[in-house]
């Protein structure tokens, strides 16, 4: 108790408010750049902390992972290009938002759900972090393979008009995913002698390629097509956009609050999982919505419900990524593992004995993840006044600037051109797939859970090679397995009417 | 006649300039920021080592030592960069001792080999042992082995890179016993899967350190060619009687042909670098032992490595192909 207080005491000192306050507000910054991301900003600034002491170190680099994850959805939002991967699938209706007008209450939906499932992930991982860190363990490569198997049903809910086209983008993206060194022979895979490739195409430079730097291409085709002219960005701020349109009403709070909570529950658990991300949990939560919504069809066309659905779900993956973290020492995500080499410099060993050997420090940082999520809130809040300005600027001057950012945050991802090829190449396969209406959003999730999948399906295929019934006397399994089949079921029952 | 003394004069003296040259040029080096590629992810124990040693080298050497992180496959990516960068001192590669003397064997792919670099020092060695969860009934290596043996089962064993499988061949050609080798992304993915009781053993560099000080690992065997100081009654693997031993050493490279001077002043700015204020925080902090070796050791030892692992290498690939 007297810990708590103390570490209490220690995350309210001026000094490390400062600390905290920087840091969610360098996290919202580069989570708003499309091209820069948290764990780079986290990476960068790790040799920065040198200098401070380990709590305000640590929190500065956990206030960054924060601001980082509602960043991202600016930029989603307002432009159509995440600013970071997970924003992927707020951007599925919180651009429609925006064009109708409604970009500021999308914003504003879009902070709420974050801060909220953040919080929600926080509270579970102060309170049953060692419980659920248990548990986490007894998922062992059959049950992660389990998982990500019913993970990838989502697919259906994300492939738009054509279930097929859904599918070849998600086997395509699946396919990509194997570049790189077998992980069992160490030979390397479709490398073709890079030697940039052995670990596989890097997702960074992918995913501004594909996400962000495509939109562009588009918009300025767009653009010229129209003739010069083209569509105006719609100021969001205007007098002739009625209130309701730029603010959350209760009535609409109540009815995403289920969603909310659902989000935070995905989120929260996805976090716990090692290896399977924020970008997957924001895509488990907007299908998951989806799939619960008395209207699926409205869901893509600017419904408030997807951007909170989608939001809630990637940022309750940042409290939780810390339940392994520190509970046992390993790290869930890059994130997770960069922070790692934080503590480590600080001369904080995570693991087991956190709790025994540093309370004070570990309810320090509890208390300023606390702190975080309010600075979130109120700097989110201003923030976006700041951020939505963006879109009064012509497209002719943001355009350029985005294109820039997204050539420099490839190069700082590899630190070298060819993360910038990798980028362009996939800048115009993205540019192609949203020409011919095929889901790069089941490209992604192909991508981001072929090579885990393939990981832990070659590991339960060794482990069990010798035995493989033991494998349905699994109940994880079993269950996850038996999950999968319903969903599956369902999606063709519902569509087989229709067709 | 004359014009040809006079050919031969120019010759002679440019001859001279051109040897004095590189002279002055160490004599003025470090002259502007030098870059240091870091062969493995941020936050890792290469990458925590390479800045301290960065912020450290910095001040002997009055030009600012800017980290890059070039990370995968297991420091292949930055091995395969550094060779190709100019000999001038300006760029320098952080890595492991395994990319230089196993990789290039394993995947003759990799366009390098120990020789296309200047070495420039050995900087840290980290405590590799294997490890098992307390939860196990297996207090030492031998009644583990024993008793996969009395069972007739093979034993799974998490492993991140392609040494353990080496490993694993060296205890199954002694003991008898088969392995599975799950292949895990990292030493921490197999600590959890043992810890999760998933897999029956691991082998870990530091993060084993503090589990078994929580008491949920007990560590069988270390795995370098030292007893580990922290543990000394821990045996290592040739002590009991297993034909192996490989410490995979974090050490500081540059490509081939780097001015003598520039090599000699890089690698006195690492000996100066390694304090023991320095190796005691990073013992405390990374579990790893600083150890410095100068270029000429740093090269034998690589080679030493080299001709160890050789015959294991053939034997696995002879094994591969069947």
């Amino acid at each position: 108790m007297e810990a708590i207080l103390a570490g209490i005491g220690d995350a309210l000192t001026p000094i490390n408010l400062f600390f905290i306050a920087a840091g969610v507000f360098t996290g919202i910054l580069v989570g708003a750049i499309p091209g820069l991301n948290a764990p780079m900003a986290i990476a960068i600034a790790v040799p920065l902390t040198y200098y401070m002491s380990p709590l305000a170190g640590i929190t500065f680099l956990i206030g960054i992972n924060k601001g980082g994850t509602y960043g991202g959805s600016i930029t989603a939002i307002l432009l159509n290009t995440p600013g970071s991967p997970e924003a992927t699938s707020t951007a599925f209706d919180g651009y429609p938002l925006a064009r109708k007008g409604k970009g500021l209450k999308a914003l504003k939906m879009a902070l709420y759900a974050s801060v909220f499932g953040d919080t929600f992930s926080d509270i579970v991982l102060f309170t049953v972090a060692a419980p659920l860190a248990i548990v986490a363990l007894k998922m062992g490569p059959a049950e992660m393979t389990a998982v990500l198997l019913f993970s990838m049903t989502i697919i259906a809910g994300l492939s738009g008009r054509s279930l097929v086209r859904g599918l070849i983008a998600a086997a395509l993206g699946a396919f990509l995913s194997t570049v790189g060194l077998d992980i069992q022979t160490a030979e390397p895979r479709l490398t073709f002698g890079f030697a940039e490739l052995q670990d596989g195409i890097p997702i960074i430079p992918l995913a501004i390629g594909l996400l962000a730097l495509s939109e562009i291409l588009i918009q300025i085709e767009r653009h010229l097509i129209a003739g010069g002219g083209g569509h105006r960005s719609i100021d969001i701020f205007g007098r002739s956009i009625p209130r309701e349109d730029k603010v959350v009403s209760w009535a609409e709070w109540k009815t995403c609050f289920r969603t909310i909570m659902r989000s935070s529950l995905i989120g929260t658990g996805i976090g716990a999982l090692p290896g399977i991300g924020a970008i997957v949990a924001g895509f488990l939560g907007y299908g998951a919505a989806k799939r619960a919504s008395k209207h699926p069809e409205r869901f893509g066309t600017g419904e408030l419900e997807g951007v909170a659905a989608a939001e809630a779900a990637n940022s309750a993956v940042t409290g939780a990524n810390l339940i392994p973290l520190l509970a046992l020492g390993i790290p869930g995500s890059l994130s997770a593992a960069i922070l790692i080499g934080a503590f480590l410099i600080h001369g904080v060993d995570p693991g087991p004995l956190i709790f025994k050997e540093y309370p004070r420090l570990v309810y320090g940082i509890f208390a300023a993840m606390a702190v975080a999520n309010l600075f979130n809130l109120v700097i989110g809040g201003f923030g976006l006044r700041f951020f939505a300005l963006l879109v009064r600027f012509p497209e002719s001057a943001t355009h350029p600037i985005i294109i820039l950012l997204c050539i420099a945050g490839a190069f700082a991802t590899g630190s070298s051109m060819f993360s910038v090829g990798i980028m362009l190449v996939f800048a115009v396969l993205g540019y192609f797939m949203r020409k011919l209406d095929f889901s790069f959003a089941t490209f992604i999730i192909g991508f981001a859970l072929g090579e885990n999948f393939e990981v832990f399906f070659r590991q339960t295929v060794i482990l069990f090679m010798d035995r493989p019934m033991e494998l349905f006397t699994r109940p994880i399994v079993l269950a996850l397995l038996a999950l999968t089949i319903w969903v599956l079921w369902r999606t063709g029952h519902r569509r087989a009417p229709a067709a | 006649m004359r014009r040809n003394l006079s050919i031969i004069a120019v010759a002679t003296l440019a001859a001279g300039t051109a040897a004095l040259l590189p002279g002055i040029a160490a004599a003025e080096y470090p002259e502007k920021p030098i870059t240091m590629l870091i062969g493995f992810r941020p936050g890792g124990a290469v990458d925590t080592t390479g800045r301290l040693l960065a912020a450290s080298m910095e001040k002997i050497l009055g030009q600012p030592v800017v980290g890059v992180t070039k990370a995968g496959g297991g420091g292949t990516v930055m091995a395969s960069t550094l060779v190709t960068a100019a000999p001038d001192g300006y760029t320098i590669g952080m890595g492991a001792s395994a990319a230089y003397a196993l990789a290039p064997q394993m995947n003759t792919k990799l366009k390098f080999k120990i020789d296309d670099f200047d070495h420039i020092a050995t900087v840290s060695i980290p405590q590799d042992a294997i490890v098992v969860r307390t939860e196990s009934p297996w207090k030492t290596l031998d009644q583990l082995l024993a008793d996969a043996k009395a069972k007739n089962r093979p034993l799974s064993f998490a492993s991140q890179v392609s040494i353990a499988t080496l490993m694993t061949m060296a205890i199954s050609n002694k003991s008898g016993v088969q392995f599975n080798v799950i292949p895990v992304k990292g030493g921490a993915v197999g600590i959890q899967e043992v810890l999760g009781g998933h897999v029956d053993v691991t082998w870990s560099g530091s993060g084993w350190h503090k589990q078994v000080a929580a008491g949920t690992m007990r560590a069988l065997a270390s795995m370098g060619p030292k007893r580990n100081a922290g543990y000394p009654d821990l045996p290592t693997l040739k002590e009991l009687g297993y034909n192996f031993e490989f410490v995979d050493t974090f050490m500081l490279s540059a490509p081939k042909g780097l001015p003598k001077e520039v090599l000699a002043k890089l690698s006195e700015a690492v000996k100066a670098s390694l304090t023991p204020e320095f190796s005691k925080n990073l013992l405390s902090k990374m579990r790893l032992v600083t150890d410095y070796r100068g270029p000429a050791e740093t090269t034998a030892y690589l080679h030493k490595q080299h001709d160890d692992m050789a015959p294991l290498v053939a034997e696995l690939k002879k094994k591969q192909k069947k």
